[in-house]
C-alpha cells in the first residue's frame, strides 16, 4: 500500500513541479518571444535608425506617458512599447481595461488580465505584436517612429490566417510590409489548418466560422468547442454534441457573427483578412469568463 | 493482505462503481474519448468521482462498532479495509488534477500552471486546499514515525480535509455536476461520511456511548505488570472470554486516547479485569492508574475464542502478556469434556503472572493443564514440542496470543504439520 501511494505521490510532485516551473519561471523568461515581433523587426528598426539621423526620440516611460488617452494610447509590456489606440474598442475585456493602462507600464496587468487571474492567449500576444513601436528606452528616429505608429494605427486586430498560432508562433509580418494577397480556397484542408483553440475554424452547414478565442466563453464548456476546431461540426452543433438539443436562436445569431465564408468558396487573402477582422471586432459575451467553466 | 470475508468489500466496490456506471451512460462515449484532451478530461472526472465516493465510504469505515466487527469478521480486517480504501482514494485524488491539467497544457504551460494554483475559481481553490492538506496528513500517516497519540490527533483533521472536498464537489461546475442522480448520490454519501467522521473524531465523547467504569483495585503482579479491576458505574458489559475492550482512563498523567486490552476476568463477573504490561509510551503510564479513577470502556470486540464442546482438543499458547485472554478463558471454564492444554511461554519464571491462580484452576479441572515453558532454560517453544506434549495435534484447535513474530512462526509450523488454517486462531488486537 505504501508503494502504491508512494509512486502516486512521486508522479504527482514531478508533474506539478514541472508544470509550475515551466509555466511560471520559464514563461517569465520567454515572454519576450511570445510577444515576438521577431528579432527581424528589431534589426530592421536599428538599420533604419542608422540610416536616418534626424530627430531621435527615446522611447522611455516619460515619452510613453504622453500618450495616455484612449485615442492616443501607448503601453509598455515587457519592455516593449505598443500603440494600441486603434485596438481599444475591440478589446474583449472592455475598453475601460485598456484606458486604465494608457501611457503606463502594463506588463503585470497584461499578464494577469488586470488581476483577474490568467494571462492573455497566444493569439492575443500575436495581436499585440502588430502594435509594436519599439523597445523601451530605445532611441528611434522620428521617421521610423512615425512609420511604426502609422502601421500600428492601420493594424486593426487581424491575425494573419496563414500563421499557425501557438506558443511558438512568430509573426511573419514585419512593420511596413503589407501581407501578400492571392486567392485562397476555403476547403476542408484549409479549415483543418485552423484547429487550435486560439485559431479555430469550424464548418457548420457548409459555412465556415472563425471561433478563435471563443472556446472559453462557450456556455457548454471549452472542450466542446476545441474538440471541433478545424473540423466539420454540423452534427455536433445541431445536437449539442449528441445531447439532443439544438442551439438556441441566440446562439445561432451569435454564430452568424463569426461567419467568414462558404465551404469551398474561393476568396482573396485580403478579403478574407478583412472578414476575419470583422469577426475579431465581435468579441464573445464575457459574462461568464473566469467563474464556473473550469470544471470540465 | 487477505480478506477472510469479501462480502463487505464487494458492497463497497458496488457502491463506488454506481456513479461510474452512471457517468458512462450520461454521454456518448465517442464524445468522452475523442482525442487527448477529452480522454484525459474524462479520466479526470472518473478519478474525481471515485476519489470522492471512496473517501466518503472511508469516513463511514472510520467508525468502529460491534456491527462492523461482526460483518468484517474482526476489527483488524475492518481497519485493513479502512487503510486500503484510504490509500486507493488518495491515489485517485492525486491523479484527478493531473488528468484535468492536460487540456490546459495543450493551450499553454502557463495556463496549466494557473489551473493548478489557487485563483479566482473558488471551487478549484477549495479542491487545491483539500488535496494539499490530504497530502500532508497522509504523508504523516504513511511515512513519518511519530508518537501514536500525536498521529491520532493529526488524523482527525481528515474530516476537515473532507469539508473542503465537499465544497469543491458542491461548487464545481462541469457536466457531471449538472447530473441530478450523480449530485444526489455523491452528496448523500458525502454527508453521511462527514457526519460519521465528525462523530468519531470529535463528538463521540459527548454522546456518552461508552460504558463508565471506576477503578477499584490495582494489583501489582511484578515490576512491570499490573492487573486492574474496574467496576461498572451504571451499565455492565456482556462479553465472551477472549474478547477485548477499548479503555480510556480519565486522569492526570494518562493520555486520554483509547487503547485495546483483552478482558482477563471471568465472564460471570460484573467487574472487569485487564492486565497491562509496561511496554510503550502509553502502557508505561499504568503506574498512574489509581483506585477511584474513571475508565470509559468501548466494546466488547473480537471473536478469538469460540467455546465449542464438539471440539476434541484445545491447545492454548500464550506468549508473555498474551496470557491475558487465556486468563478469562480459564477463569470462565465450566465443565469441559475435552482436553485443554495451556502452554504459558515466558523468558523466565519471574515474568509469570497469576500462575498460582492458573494452577489452581488446573487442579480443580483435570482436563485443563498448564504447562510453563521458559525460553531461557529450554529455548524457544515450537510445534514439535507442543505436539509431543499434547499427544499429537490431530483434531486439535489452536489458540495463540503473544508477540506477532511468536504467533506467525508458530502458525507456519502448525500448518506445515498439517493443522488446518481454520483451526488456528489468533488474538487479533496485536494487528490493530
Amino acid at each position: 500500500m505504501k508503494k502504491l501511494t508512494g509512486v502516486s505521490l512521486f508522479i504527482f510532485f514531478c508533474v506539478v513541479t514541472a508544470i509550475l516551473t515551466a509555466g511560471l519561471v520559464f514563461y517569465q523568461n520567454n515572454k519576450g518571444s511570445n510577444l515576438n515581433t521577431g528579432l527581424a523587426n528589431q534589426n530592421k528598426v536599428k538599420d533604419i535608425t542608422n540610416l536616418v539621423s534626424s530627430g531621435i526620440t527615446t522611447l522611455d516611460s516619460i515619452e510613453v506617458s504622453k500618450h495616455n488617452s484612449i485615442s492616443d494610447c501607448w503601453i509598455i509590456v515587457n519592455n516593449k512599447v505598443y500603440d494600441i489606440s486603434n485596438y481599444a474598442s475591440s478589446h474583449p475585456g472592455g475598453t475601460r481595461n485598456i484606458a486604465d493602462s494608457c501611457g503606463k507600464e502594463s506588463t503585470r496587468s497584461y499578464d494577469t488580465k488586470g488581476g483577474a487571474g490568467n494571462s492573455h492567449s497566444p493569439s492575443a500576444n500575436t495581436l499585440l505584436s502588430k502594435y509594436y513601436l519599439g523597445n523601451l528606452n530605445q532611441k528611434i528616429s522620428q521617421n521610423t517612429l512615425n512609420q511604426n505608429v502609422k502601421n500600428a494605427k492601420s493594424s486593426s486586430g487581424t491575425n494573419n490566417s496563414n500563421t499557425t498560432v501557438n506558443n511558438n508562433s512568430s509573426n511573419n509580418t514585419v512593420a511596413g510590409i503589407t501581407p501578400p494577397s492571392g486567392n485562397i480556397v476555403l476547403n476542408t484542408v484549409e479549415v483543418s489548418k485552423h484547429n487550435t483553440n486560439a485559431d479555430c475554424w469550424m464548418i457548420i452547414n457548409n459555412k465556415i466560422y472563425n471561433l478563435s478565442d471563443y472556446a472559453s466563453a462557450h456556455p457548454g464548456g471549452v472542450q466542446n468547442i476545441t474538440n471541433f476546431c478545424g473540423k466539420e461540426a454540423t452534427q455536433a452543433f445541431d445536437t449539442k454534441g449528441g445531447r439532443g438539443n439544438t442551439h438556441s436562436s441566440f446562439a445561432n445569431s451569435l454564430l452568424a457573427q463569426y461567419y467568414i465564408g462558404d465551404l469551398n468558396q474561393t476568396t482573396s487573402q485580403n478579403t478574407l483578412n478583412q472578414t476575419i477582422q470583422n469577426t475579431q471586432l465581435n468579441p464573445p459575451p464575457i459574462n461568464n469568463r473566469g467563474n464556473d467553466d473550469e470544471g470540465d | 493482505m487477505k480478506f477472510k470475508n469479501s462480502f463487505p468489500l464487494i458492497i463497497i466496490l458496488i457502491l463506488a462503481l454506481i456513479p461510474i456506471v452512471r457517468w458512462f451512460f450520461m454521454d456518448p462515449l465517442s464524445l468522452r474519448f475523442f482525442d487527448l484532451n477529452s480522454t484525459t478530461t474524462s479520466f479526470g472526472q472518473i478519478t474525481g468521482l471515485l476519489g470522492m465516493i471512496l473517501f466518503s465510504i472511508n469516513l463511514i469505515l472510520s467508525n468502529r462498532s460491534r456491527f462492523f466487527d461482526k460483518i468484517f469478521s474482526g476489527l483488524h480486517i475492518f481497519y485493513d479495509h479502512h487503510k486500503w480504501i484510504g490509500a486507493v482514494s488518495f491515489c485517485f485524488l492525486l491523479f484527478h488534477p493531473l488528468f484535468l491539467v492536460v487540456k490546459y497544457i495543450t493551450v499553454s504551460v502557463n495556463s496549466a500552471a494557473m489551473f493548478l494554483l489557487p485563483g479566482t475559481n473558488f471551487a478549484i481553490t477549495m479542491g487545491i486546499i483539500a488535496l494539499g492538506a490530504m497530502i500532508v496528513l497522509l504523508v504523516i500517516t504513511l511515512y513519518l514515525k511519530i508518537k501514536y497519540h500525536i498521529w491520532r490527533f493529526s488524523h482527525k483533521f481528515m474530516v476537515g480535509v473532507f469539508v473542503f472536498a465537499i465544497l469543491h464537489t458542491l461548487l464545481i461546475s462541469s457536466d457531471i455536476s449538472r447530473d441530478m442522480f450523480l449530485r444526489y448520490y455523491i452528496f448523500i454519501f458525502a454527508f453521511i461520511g462527514l457526519a460519521m467522521g465528525a462523530y468519531r473524531s470529535f463528538f463521540r465523547i459527548f454522546f456518552n456511548k461508552d460504558f463508565e467504569f471506576k477503578v477499584v483495585k490495582v494489583n501489582i503482579l511484578n515490576n512491570s505488570v499490573a492487573e486492574i479491576e474496574i467496576e461498572p458505574v451504571d451499565r455492565k458489559i456482556e462479553f465472551r472470554s477472549g474478547q477485548f475492550i477499548f479503555i480510556r482512563f480519565v486522569g492526570v498523567g494518562i493520555s486520554s486516547e483509547p487503547h485495546p486490552f483483552s478482558i482477563a476476568s471471568n465472564t460471570g463477573d460484573d467487574n472487569l479485569k485487564i492486565v497491562i504490561k509496561s511496554l510503550g509510551d502509553y502502557t508505561s503510564t499504568i503506574n498512574k492508574v489509581i483506585k477511584g479513577m474513571v475508565a470509559k470502556v468501548e466494546g466488547p470486540f473480537g471473536s478469538f475464542y469460540e467455546n465449542n464442546n464438539s471440539v476434541k482438543k484445545e491447545i492454548w499458547i500464550a506468549g508473555g502478556v498474551g496470557i491475558t485472554p487465556f486468563l478469562s478463558m480459564a477463569r470462565s471454564l465450566g465443565n469441559i469434556n475435552h482436553n485443554i492444554d495451556l502452554y504459558y511461554c515466558l523468558k523466565n519464571p519471574s515474568e509469570a503472572v497469576l500462575l498460582k491462580e492458573l494452577n489452581a484452576i488446573s487442579v480443580s479441572n483435570t482436563k485443563f493443564r498448564v504447562i510453563t515453558w521458559y525460553s531461557e532454560e529450554k529455548g524457544f517453544i515450537n510445534a514439535d514440542i507442543i505436539e509431543k506434549g499434547s499427544n499429537g495435534l490431530k483434531d486439535g484447535v489452536v489458540y495463540i496470543c503473544g508477540p506477532l513474530p511468536f504467533m506467525r512462526i508458530l502458525q507456519s509450523q502448525f500448518i506445515s504439520k498439517g493443522v488446518d488454517k481454520d483451526n488456528i486462531h489468533f488474538e487479533e488486537f496485536n494487528f490493530l
